[in-house]
């Protein structure tokens, strides 16, 4: 199975504290990965070395062949855990930008999505509701065809509703030729769409298997597993 | 891709530019209404047969005012210009190195060659406000056409070129912002407060202080002599000073009979710049605070 991403002995510092230590792992085609952990569990570390927000790090990261850097953005659709779309943008100038910016951006599909959503595209973001940014923000992501989508905390900050909706639209847009690394600490919602999932605890890795194996081998959820594995961190 | 950055950089800036140029235009038609007002009761005293030593022994509380007003009217320049370059930590597109710059495809060159065409346009912009505030200031004087006393224009003009030519100190600090979002695109770590507000000060404390060392060093203040003409006309003989050391400078403010003024004029600069310098420094860490951090 083609890799689309490769990280190996991945490690990253701020300062005296450790934030990565020797993390690897693959992301082969196909599949949706899932980086599971508490905060502050060095999951977000991670995304942010392979997007190129983080040059300082130690270990090799691979995204297609190439290190992270303008050319593997260019196949990277990444959704951040924060408002990265400016906010005075009107949602139809967000949709120019991107198609601006990323080739394999379809302003078509995007557009499709946000007024099945009901979302006004002559509207300023800043105006929407914090559901209807996020939607925004997912719906641009998710209009890409890149061979690798990053989603850093989908769900982390949105309803029960909203979570059913964001899921929906991750797998009704992915269409298996590329690959999903999304990280979040809500196990359930986002269980039943994972593939493999990797638990991270204090930047290091406990757990790396397929899904199926996991629930198969331990006889419980991923979720049940998650809480039993970090009951005790706070 | 780095044409596309400039076009969504300029999206941004567009409207903050028009805005500060409609704010120049009307400080432009103020400050010209002002050297008019102030312009006019000198030629009425040359009228009255009052024949002055220099524009500068008209009543304190005149020079007094309107040396605040100058100060007034050009500093919210410089402070518009710091504010801007904030707003761009805060929400600007490619100024905040936050997550939108930093993972479009594009090399980090293009990120900051962007940022750089957008200052070396502020630089522009600045130098087109003091050449059109000048002009402005030119229709106004009441001096066009009187030979004999073009040289206080020009020296005027001149003395107003050097203090709009400070603002070109706005391009400057766009430019050291530049390094620190260099610093900041390339190494990936957040651009610190600190050095941002320290910038700021120094920013306004140079602007301050060298303007009103230029502008006192390079008036034409050495009168010899003036009048008026059978035909009613106004004449004066300006002679430049050659420019002062700072010890003759110094031996000047303290020792001639200007002190006062002079101490006046230095104690309100320091209050403007120390006041000024307070609002850059809580303005840029107070729109730094609300940052997305990049880390």
């Amino acid at each position: 199975m083609d890799k689309i991403l490769e990280i190996n002995n991945l490690t990253k510092s701020y300062g005296k504290t450790d934030a990565v230590r020797g993390v690897s792992f693959d992301v082969p085609k196909g599949s949706i990965v899932g980086l599971l952990g508490p905060n502050g569990s060095g999951k977000t570390t991670i995304i942010k070395t392979i997007m190129g927000l983080l040059s300082d790090y130690g270990g090799n990261v691979s995204i297609g062949g190439n290190t992270p850097g303008p050319l593997a953005n260019a196949n990277i659709s990444y959704l951040p855990d924060v408002a990265h779309i400016p906010t005075w943008f009107k949602v139809s100038q967000a949709i120019a930008f991107f198609a601006d910016f990323y080739e394999d951006f379809d302003a078509a599909r995007a557009e499709t999505m946000l007024t099945t959503m009901k979302i006004p595209l002559n509207k300023k973001i800043k105006t929407l509701s914090r559901g209807m940014q996020e939607k925004v923000q997912l719906s641009l992501v998710m209009s890409r065809r890149a061979s690798l989508y990053i989603l850093d905390e989908p769900i982390g900050a949105v309803d029960p509703a909203s979570r059913e909706f964001i899921i929906d639209t991750i797998l009704k847009n992915f269409d298996g030729e590329g690959a999903i690394l999304l990280s979040t600490h809500i196990i359930a919602d986002i269980e039943p769409i994972l593939d493999v999932a990797i638990f991270l605890r204090e930047g290091e890795i406990v757990l790396h298997d397929d899904v199926d194996k996991i629930r198969e081998e331990k006889g419980q959820s991923l979720d049940q597993l998650f809480r039993e594995v970090f009951k005790n961190v706070v | 891709m780095l044409f596309k950055l400039i076009k969504h950089d300029f999206m941004y800036s567009a409207k903050l530019f028009f805005a500060l140029g409609a704010i120049a235009i009307v400080i432009a038609i103020i400050f010209g209404a002002a050297e008019y007002v102030q312009v006019s009761a000198y030629l009425d005293q040359l009228a009255d047969g009052y024949a002055p030593l220099a524009r500068n022994s008209l009543p304190m509380w005149h020079f007094g005012i309107m040396n605040m007003l100058q100060s007034i009217l050009i500093i919210p320049i410089g402070v518009a210009a710091i504010i801007h370059i904030a707003q761009f930590y805060r929400k600007g597109m490619f100024g905040r190195v936050g997550h939108m710059a930093m993972t479009l495809p594009v090399g980090r060159g293009a990120l900051l060659a962007s940022k750089l065409a957008v200052a070396f346009t502020w630089f522009i912009y600045v130098i087109g406000i003091a050449l059109i505030m000048m002009a402005m200031i030119y229709l106004w004087s009441p001096f066009i056409g009187n030979h004999e006393v073009f040289g206080l224009f020009r020296a005027d003009n001149i003395k107003l070129g050097i203090e709009f030519g400070t603002i070109g100190f706005g391009a400057i600090a766009v430019l050291f912002f530049c390094i620190t979002l260099a610093h900041s695109v390339f190494f990936g770590r957040r651009v610190n407060g600190v050095l941002t507000g320290f910038i700021g000060f120094v920013y306004v404390g140079i602007y301050t202080w060298i303007a009103d060392m230029l502008t006192r060093r390079a008036q034409p203040n050495a009168l010899i002599n003036e009048g008026i003409n059978p035909d009613g006309t106004t004449w004066a003989h300006w002679e430049w000073q050659p420019p002062l050391t700072g010890l003759e400078y110094g031996r000047i403010v303290i020792g001639e009979t200007q002190w006062g003024r002079e101490v006046f004029v230095d104690i309100w600069l320091v209050a403007v710049t120390l006041a000024m310098a307070g609002i850059a420094i809580i303005a840029t860490r107070y729109l730094l605070k609300k940052r997305v951090s990049l880390t």
